[in-house]
């Protein structure tokens, strides 16, 4: 029996180290140059779904139309879960050729060199222009050794939507929604004293959505090393003034009021104002077709125009046995196929001229949020956004509800953040 | 004679179960223990370093592993034994030769047919402050106002504890009546030829019959309530919040695995120190029980 | 007499009352499913619906083309997957509380250690294995490893070692072989044991969401649960298809549930308490 138990332990070692060099052989394989033969080249492209159905089929149109153009086949992959997906790809060496990468992502993934840096192929492709995409956007998918590493497909910025029923029956309209920050406390208190029952404004309690108010007192939520600096007290006390509305009642979360996310909160008649992006329009248009709201420009913080900007990128994975045929489709992606694609998915192109023929600057609801795409800071800091986002979303909530401070939360914040960091 | 002819039959009964068992199951483990001392890279520029315990050493230290842990057993203390006595209730109750046995089983069945994820969501609506619970605890003056009982700090884990005890304790069920019914109906013949009433059959064949039934729910309460993942993960999207509320242990090996490069590693040792914990706890408690550990001597 | 009478009654109080909790979530999700979205979260959660529709099931049903192939991947994948595992687990259950042979303790302790590890940590190794053997992207790659289920190999143990010992012993003196006793004899008595880990290991397929979305990537080799996840966009979620969706996938189980119980009850009652 003894030796029985013996001989299978060293099974499983051997096994084991069969294990182990699977880990490691998956990643020799990258680095495979460009196959010579061209013929029924099949790209994978890995994406997630979109904010409408809509989205989808435009995305769809644009692949066949590559096909037909180029020859290249396209197998689509359908991130789900991003993360949990991406990180398995990545690390069984199963990575799409080309695949969707967010802007706050970046920076993590070139410091992990999975992205193809595509300058060469840029510098070759001489219809490229980039000067033609809203600068901040595209500078967004530079890495720290000043190589591109996506095109951005397209973005969208922060307004602020209003309930234009809601605001009648207050006695008010558009008009009155306040040109600054410093006014919004008088007239969410007005619209509270006029609707009793309603929320005067909703918000999302995400870094995401406060990072701009965060450093807009020249405190940064991230330090030049990529540590968490939330406790920073010029962070701390442009945050304050959200803390002190949240008490007064003025503004509350989705989830304090019962809903999922703020596009149903507003959608429902529940709140007046909602600060959120583009993607709430195919939401509010899709399933509250009744609702009439409009969008504002954001109003301005420290007497200078602020916001966020979200976009997302096409970029090659630096693995790819189809680098050529992986620029193509990139180049046609963000080219050729950008205005039939932003056009039929109502998203905003990322590309000026294609905003000028789609005459994105006289809708009125798009060009609130395309105004903003030239002074907007990217949804960006560092490879350790994602993990300072997470601990201030665990910690922001307790500030909000008075269970400590603003100043005792983000400093919990901070020091859990930078201690993962630490031990990175 | 008939032992060694038991040994080759042992082998084959459970031939299939041990191919698969290594391939898709021992090796990851042994993989993932590998990881545990090491400090790795797997993504890009494939590094693997040799830190020994220091992973451990860490995990120890790291004060989100510790309320983790504070979380996860106040989830286990309160979730096993509710699950268990509940699931035993109803079980004897439905075969105590009640009317509708059926229709009652196939009520109270229901929440096991449908994903945790899903019935999370049905549940976050349930729980949220126009919800029903909230309309009905205001309604009766439990609560002067509702409550957000899933974004407070101070209740989330409650409520996620009922979604929890709610939604497992079918299974249980389950398997307490099929216990139950398994048990021979000679035995209960033979012991009312015997003269024993009710009570004595109770007593005497049909909670010892159900010990090894009762051994499996607890364990297997044990070793899911630990790996708590699914709910808290939904609820708080990820992060283990508000304040840590919700973070489990599962939950953070998740984060370290899948959100941060390079801390993989340190996500199997938090692993196995989370394996290690309800292998002793399930060990300690199986000494306590009357069946033996490895049913060797039930012959 | 009377005080069996209020004894029963007591019994059924608390059955109603727990069947009335049990129910309450799925009614809801019922009625959801034939709102339109903008009542289900703006109508203040109301139970009954205002303006009934089919419309979401009408939608969830023609939104994809591929919709009918997932479910017939579904039911193909759960259905074998079941089958391998009833043998499987039961087997080596029954070798486990059973049968003599050397490394009996050590594959116990194995088979518990491995319910106990966390899933978390084992997705990125597994998924090492299944690129090496070239299971990717296969229905395979969701059955085989699936095909035992530990906690239902301990469940079969434990079912087993309570059985008693006199029939086998009986048969075995008519000649038959031990898998023949264990086909013949052994699992027709543990038939509800059997029937509960079926019903518990086809809704584990069902309802199994990390697999499909590791080891899948072909459209057309879905499984319902993945397809279904396309009704969340990255940023809201589509309640009422959600809902349709959920009662979708629960019907084809209820029905099996009903089929099943009616089967393994048969014959089943104990004569203990009437």
């Amino acid at each position: 029996m003894k030796v029985g138990i013996k001989k299978l332990s060293v099974a499983v070692l051997s096994l084991g180290l069969l294990l182990g060099l699977v880990g490691c052989s998956s990643g020799e394989k990258k680095g495979t140059s460009s196959s010579g033969n061209k013929k029924d080249v099949t790209l994978t492209v890995g994406f997630w779904k979109g904010d409408s159905t809509t989205e989808d089929s435009a995305r769809k149109k644009a692949f066949t139309n590559f096909t037909k153009k180029t020859g290249i086949k396209v197998k689509e992959k359908i991130y789900n879960d991003y993360e949990t997906q991406l990180m398995t790809d990545l690390v069984g060496g199963t990575a799409p050729d080309v695949f969707y990468v967010d802007v706050s992502n970046v920076p993590s993934l070139t410091q992990q060199k999975v992205l193809a840096p595509l300058d060469g192929y840029i510098k070759k492709q001489k219809d490229f222009d980039k000067k033609d995409f809203y600068t901040p956007i595209y500078n967004a998918f530079k890495g720290t050794d000043d190589k591109q590493y996506g095109v951005p497909k397209d973005y969208s910025t922060l307004g602020f939507y209003y309930n234009e029923d809601l605001l009648k029956k207050a006695g008010m309209t558009k008009n009155d929604i306040p040109k600054s920050f410093d006014d919004l406390e008088a007239f969410l208190t007005k619209l509270k004293e006029k609707l009793p029952g309603v929320q005067p404004m909703v918000f999302s309690a995400l870094l995401a959505r406060q990072m701009y108010i965060a450093q807009s007192d020249g405190g940064s939520i991230v330090t030049k090393d990529g540590k968490a600096n939330l406790d920073d007290p010029k962070v701390v006390k442009a945050l304050q003034p959200l803390v002190d509305l949240y008490k007064k009642g003025l503004i509350k979360t989705p989830k304090d009021l019962g809903d999922g996310w703020a596009g149903d909160t507003f959608g429902r008649g529940g709140a007046v104002i909602s600060d959120e992006g583009a993607w709430m329009v195919s939401h509010l248009k899709t399933n509250f077709p009744d609702l009439k709201w409009g969008v504002t420009e954001l109003p301005e913080l420290n007497s200078k125009k602020r916001n966020m900007v979200f976009t997302v990128s096409y970029s090659m994975n630096a693995a790819t046995k189809h680098k050529d045929e992986s620029w193509k489709l990139i180049n046609y992606m963000t080219h050729d196929a950008m205005k039939p694609y932003a056009k039929e998915a109502s998203v905003l192109p990322s590309r000026k001229s294609v905003a000028e023929e789609l005459k994105i600057n006289d809708d009125k609801v798009m060009s609130s949020f395309a105004k903003a795409a030239n002074y907007a800071t990217p949804w960006q800091d560092g490879p350790n956004l994602t993990l300072i986002m997470q601990r201030y979303e665990n910690m922001f909530p307790s500030a909000l509800k008075g269970d400590m401070s603003l100043e005792q939360a983000m400093k919990k914040a901070t020091e859990s953040a930078n201690q993962d960091i630490d031990n990175q | 004679m008939k032992k060694k002819g038991e040994k080759l039959q042992g082998l084959i009964f459970s031939l299939p179960a041990l191919i698969i068992l290594f391939i898709f199951t021992l090796l990851p483990i042994l993989y993932s223990f590998y990881l545990s001392f090491n400090k790795v890279n797997l993504v890009g520029d494939i590094s693997y370093n040799f830190v020994g315990l220091g992973n451990y050493i860490k995990a120890l230290r790291d004060p989100r592993v510790i309320v983790a842990i504070q979380n996860t057993l106040k989830y286990v203390i309160i979730v096993v034994p509710a699950q268990t006595l509940l699931a035993l209730l109803l079980a004897y109750i439905l075969n105590s030769g009640i009317k509708f046995q059926t229709g009652f089983r196939t009520l109270l069945f229901l929440p096991t047919l449908t994903s945790s994820s899903a019935l999370t969501m049905i549940f976050m609506f349930l729980f949220s402050v126009n919800g029903p619970i909230n309309k009905m605890l205001v309604g009766v003056g439990i609560l002067n106002q509702p409550v957000g009982f899933l974004y407070d700090s101070k209740t989330v884990l409650y409520a996620i504890i009922i979604m929890n005890v709610w939604s497992t304790v079918p299974m249980f069920m389950t398997i307490y009546l099929a216990g139950l019914q398994d048990i021979p109906k000679t035995m209960y013949e033979a012991a009312e030829i015997d003269g024993a009433n009710a009570f004595q059959r109770l007593v005497k064949i049909t909670v010892p019959q159900l010990v090894p039934v009762t051994n499996y729910i607890v364990m297997v309460g044990l070793a899911s309530t630990f790996q708590l993942f699914d709910q808290t993960y939904i609820v708080s999207g990820g992060s283990g919040g508000p304040n840590n509320a919700t973070l489990t242990l599962s939950l953070i090996i998740y984060q370290y695995a899948f959100k941060t490069f390079g801390t993989i590693g340190y996500a199997s040792a938090i692993a196995v120190v989370l394996t290690l914990f309800i292998f002793i706890l399930t060990m300690i408690l199986r000494k306590f029980s009357n069946e033996n550990v490895t049913g060797e001597g039930l012959d | 007499m009377k005080k069996v009478h209020l004894s029963k009654v007591i019994l059924y109080v608390i059955l109603i009352v727990y069947a009335v909790i049990t129910v309450y979530p799925f009614l809801w999700a019922l009625f959801a499913s034939i709102k339109p979205y903008s009542e289900i979260v703006g109508s203040g959660l109301k139970l009954l619906p205002h303006n009934p529709t089919l419309e979401n099931f009408k939608y969830i049903f023609t939104q994809d083309p591929l919709f009918p192939k997932w479910v017939i991947n579904s039911i193909v994948i759960a259905v074998v997957g079941t089958v391998l595992n009833v043998i499987f687990n039961s087997m080596c259950g029954y070798a486990l509380a059973r049968l003599h042979f050397p490394g009996r303790k050590t594959l116990f302790m194995i088979v518990m250690i491995c319910i106990m590890v966390p899933a978390q940590i084992l997705l990125i190794p597994n998924y090492l294995i299944m690129k090496q053997l070239g299971l990717l992207d296969s229905y395979a790659a969701l059955i085989i490893p699936s095909a035992i289920n530990f906690s239902y190999i301990f469940m079969m143990r434990q079912f087993f070692i309570s059985f008693p010992t006199e029939i086998e012993e009986a048969a075995e003196l008519d000649g038959l072989s031990r898998l023949m006793i264990f086909f013949r004899i052994v699992i027709p008595m543990a038939r509800a044991s059997v029937g509960t880990q079926a019903i518990f290991v086809f809704l584990a397929f069902w309802n199994d969401f990390m697999k499909p979305l590791l080891y899948v990537t072909s459209q057309e080799k879905y499984t319902l649960t993945l397809g279904l996840q396309s009704f969340q966009s990255q940023h809201a979620t589509q309640w009422n298809y959600i809902m349709a969706a959920a009662i979708v996938t629960i019907i084809p189980i209820v029905i099996m549930y009903i089929l099943l119980n009616k089967y393994f009850m048969k014959g089943m009652k104990i004569g203990g308490d009437k």
